[in-house]
């Protein structure tokens, strides 16, 4: 009976000790929750810190863009099914012990990654070659590093121009493979992103969009943020502009427009389809090149000096 | 015998005194003839001194560049100028400064205020001969000859105070463009135009003649501040400040612009309502529905002059209007300066003598690049122009430029500044409707005045 209740006691210190590390690593194991629950969409919804602490971890791996709010809501459901779709778990929008796991070690690859060897401080900046399939990032415009990509079809250009990162996200599952970095472009959804079809990469081969392995654009993720430029460079399209363009519109007749100012030597700034000030202002400044009344209007006299108008 | 010699001469040694004194002055005249100027204060400038060969010359050359798409090879072309003009003289350096744009007004403002202006300026944007007294009067480096390359009208234009203080680089014309064959049935010839001139009222004459059902006799390519400007010199006084800086337009002046645009507005020749007379003013020229477009500057009339020729149109060009018989040429200089601090006579001939190098080159590349016509008569004939033989006259008449300055005071970059706050704000407002005449005419005339008032 003694010798029993001695294992027994060394049975549950060494079960103890073991599991204390582990215990530590779950990031939502909380002080102040006496055991890990399941969270489910519920009526009232679940709310508490290890929602919060839920959603918190979520945005790091880029499955939950929305505030974080301690409620367990529609997008937090949302968020978890993407996690589970990607982590190979049914897509179920319960947060439960296999979740909780799953999570864990998502984290620690997450840690992993970020302790990659990354690009020296600078201003980072993306430049795609459609001629040449290729994806560069450049550190205060010195080359970092070159990587493979798949561009659009000739059906399907790229989007050639100058754009901004204005998404981050993983796991779009499909073709989007592992990661997706969304761009600005105002007149359909491009991004550079991962597959499922790695033979793709370095042919014309996308709907648009720009293609990596999953393991290049892994590498690549958590370097860019929301902000950073990306350069597309290949053949511009020559459109003709059929009616006069005016501030505050966005389309590819303004990029085209955009492109052929600078070509004539009048700086819009980027080339991004937004006739923002910087357009205004370079239309302002062809104007009063050539006599004409400053309205910053790309009106029939702008678009014939540049030979766009139709 | 003492007593003696002093009662036959008392004033003997008083005389041999006075004689030597006298020697002494005019020899000192003889030798340095700006003694006397230097002594009373005034600043001296000896154009006949020359420079020395071990004597090392550093020149600070400011540049403001000519409004054109590309600019990088006009840079080319006057860095290798200068570069060949240091080649043969080792002793003197050439610093060049490209001014930007919007700040070229204020960097030169403020190097004047201090005392330090650059040796030599090429302003390609402005017509300001006279930056005040830091400046070198260049005529003291010209002789007769020399002063006959420039037709006497260039000549004129650039004369402050009967000196030229800078010289006449390029000249920028302002003209118009007419379909030759809409334009026909104005009877009007453009060798009888540029013979006797044409005025206001005969413009409005031939494009109400020209108007036919579906064309306009005329569309401007601006009713802004280029018809503004074009007015000012139809009237003969294109700038609103003499080179002292007092106004020069008057009440009678700015009525006669006001009423000139009046009957422009109220012409049948040309699109209505008024505030819309310029919107799609080159394709309607280009599609022949306009008899005439004006006024073109330099760098529209070349585009213009193409376009014309692929849509199957005869264009020529014509001279604007005028009151007085004159063309529409604005002229550019090359100024030299001296600092506040004397630097000796040798610098500022050096700085002289490049300018004067310099000027017959920098109006070829303004030819070359920026569509100008250079101000000296004997490179007119090596001017690329696409024009057939009448337009090209038109366009290079450079002798009947307007005899007067288009610069405005000796202060640069404010001239800009009451243009785009007072004047052009004032035209606007009365081409639009939301002025009357007298308004307008006021308005101008108080911003004139204000800007001739000094600060606290």
């Amino acid at each position: 009976m003694r010798r029993k209740t001695w294992l027994t006691l060394c049975i549950l210190v060494l079960s103890f000790t073991l599991a204390a590390p582990l215990a530590s690593a779950n990031p939502l194991n909380c002080a102040c929750q006496d055991e890990d629950r399941d969270m489910r969409l519920d009526s009232p919804p679940l709310e508490g810190t290890d929602v919060e602490e839920l959603q918190a971890i979520l945005t790091t791996l880029g499955y939950y863009n929305n505030a974080i709010t301690g409620v367990y809501d529609q997008s937090t459901a949302a968020a978890v099914e993407r996690f589970q779709s990607w982590v190979g778990l049914k897509a179920t929008g319960v947060f439960g012990a296999q979740e909780r796991n799953a999570l864990t070690i998502a984290l620690a690859h997450e840690s992993l990654s970020v302790a990659t060897p990354g690009p020296p401080p600078g201003e980072l900046r993306i430049e795609i070659d459609v001629d040449k399939r290729t994806l560069t990032l450049l550190v205060d415009d010195q080359v970092f590093k070159t990587y493979p990509c798949a561009v659009g079809k000739a059906s399907t250009k790229s989007p050639v121009g100058e754009w901004r990162i204005i998404q981050k996200g993983t796991n779009w599952g499909g073709g989007f493979g592992t990661r997706w970095l969304g761009l600005n472009v105002p007149w359909g959804i491009y991004g550079i992103h991962g597959t499922n079809n790695p033979s793709s990469i370095g042919t014309a081969a996308s709907a648009g969009c720009i293609r990596m392995h999953n393991r290049d654009v892994e590498e690549l993720y958590p370097w860019i943020k929301v902000g950073t430029r990306v350069s597309i460079i290949g053949p511009y399209p020559r459109l003709r502009i059929s009616q006069p363009l005016r501030p505050g519109q966005n389309s590819k007749e303004v990029q085209v427009l955009q492109l052929a100012l600078r070509e004539a030597g009048f700086n819009p700034g980027y080339t991004d389809g937004r006739y923002g000030p910087d357009t205004e202002t370079a239309v302002n400044r062809l104007q009063i090149h050539y006599g004409l009344r400053p309205t910053g209007h790309a009106d029939n006299n702008v678009l014939s000096l540049l030979d766009l108008r139709r | 015998m003492a007593r003696v010699r002093d009662r036959r001469c008392p004033f003997r040694r008083l005389s041999w005194l006075l004689a030597i004194i006298v020697i002494l002055v005019v020899s000192a005249y003889a030798l340095y003839p700006y003694l006397y100027t230097v002594f009373s204060g005034q600043q001296y400038i000896n154009p006949r001194v020359s420079l020395k060969a071990h004597e090392s010359y550093e020149l600070e050359f400011w540049v403001r560049l000519p409004s054109i798409a590309n600019t990088r090879p006009f840079q080319e072309a006057l860095e290798q100028c200068i570069a060949d003009f240091t080649t043969g003289r080792s002793n003197i350096k050439v610093n060049i400064t490209y001014l930007p744009p919007a700040q070229a007004g204020q960097r030169l403002q403020q190097a004047l205020a201090t005392g330090t202006p650059p040796d030599v300026l090429f302003h390609a944007d402005s017509s300001q001969a006279f930056y005040g007294e830091l400046q070198v009067p260049l005529s003291l480096y010209l002789n007769q000859q020399d002063r006959t390359a420039w037709p006497e009208a260039v000549w004129q234009q650039a004369l402050v105070n009967n000196r030229v203080y800078a010289l006449p680089v390029a000249l920028f014309p302002r003209v118009m463009m007419v379909n030759s064959s809409l334009w026909q049935p104005t009877n009007l010839s453009l060798e009888q135009v540029l013979t006797s001139g044409w005025n206001w009222d005969q413009f409005l004459a031939a494009i109400a003649e020209a108007k036919q059902a579906q064309v306009y006799g005329f569309v401007p390519t601006s009713i802004g501040d280029a018809l503004f400007a074009a007015m000012t010199t139809v009237w003969g006084q294109p700038a609103a400040f003499d080179p002292d800086g007092a106004p020069l337009w008057t009440e009678a002046f700015l009525e006669n612009i006001a009423a000139g645009w009046k009957k422009l507005q109220q012409s049948p020749g040309v699109p209505t309502p008024a505030n819309t007379m310029d919107e799609n003013c080159l394709v309607l020229f280009l599609q022949q529905r306009a008899a005439s477009i004006g006024p073109l500057n330099h760098n529209l009339t070349p585009w213009l002059w193409q376009e014309a020729l692929k849509a199957g149109i005869q264009p020529a060009i014509w001279p604007l209007p005028n009151e007085t018989g004159h063309s529409d040429f604005r002229s550019v200089y090359l100024a030299v300066f001296r600092q506040a601090e004397y630097q000796g006579h040798r610098h500022t001939k050096a700085a002289a003598e490049f300018a004067l190098w310099l000027a017959p080159h920098l109006a070829e590349y303004m030819g070359r690049f920026a569509s100008a016509i250079p101000a000296q008569t004997s490179l007119l004939t090596s001017l690329e122009l696409p024009y057939d033989p009448a337009s090209r006259q038109t366009y290079t008449a450079i002798d009947k430029a307007l005899s007067r300055p288009y610069s405005y005071g000796p202060e640069p970059g404010l001239a800009e500044e009451h243009w785009q706050h007072t004047i052009a704000p004032a035209w606007s407002a009365y081409v639009t409707g939301q002025y009357t005449k007298e308004q307008f005419v006021q308005a101008v005339l108080s911003g004139l005045a204000r800007a001739t008032m000094t600060g606290p």
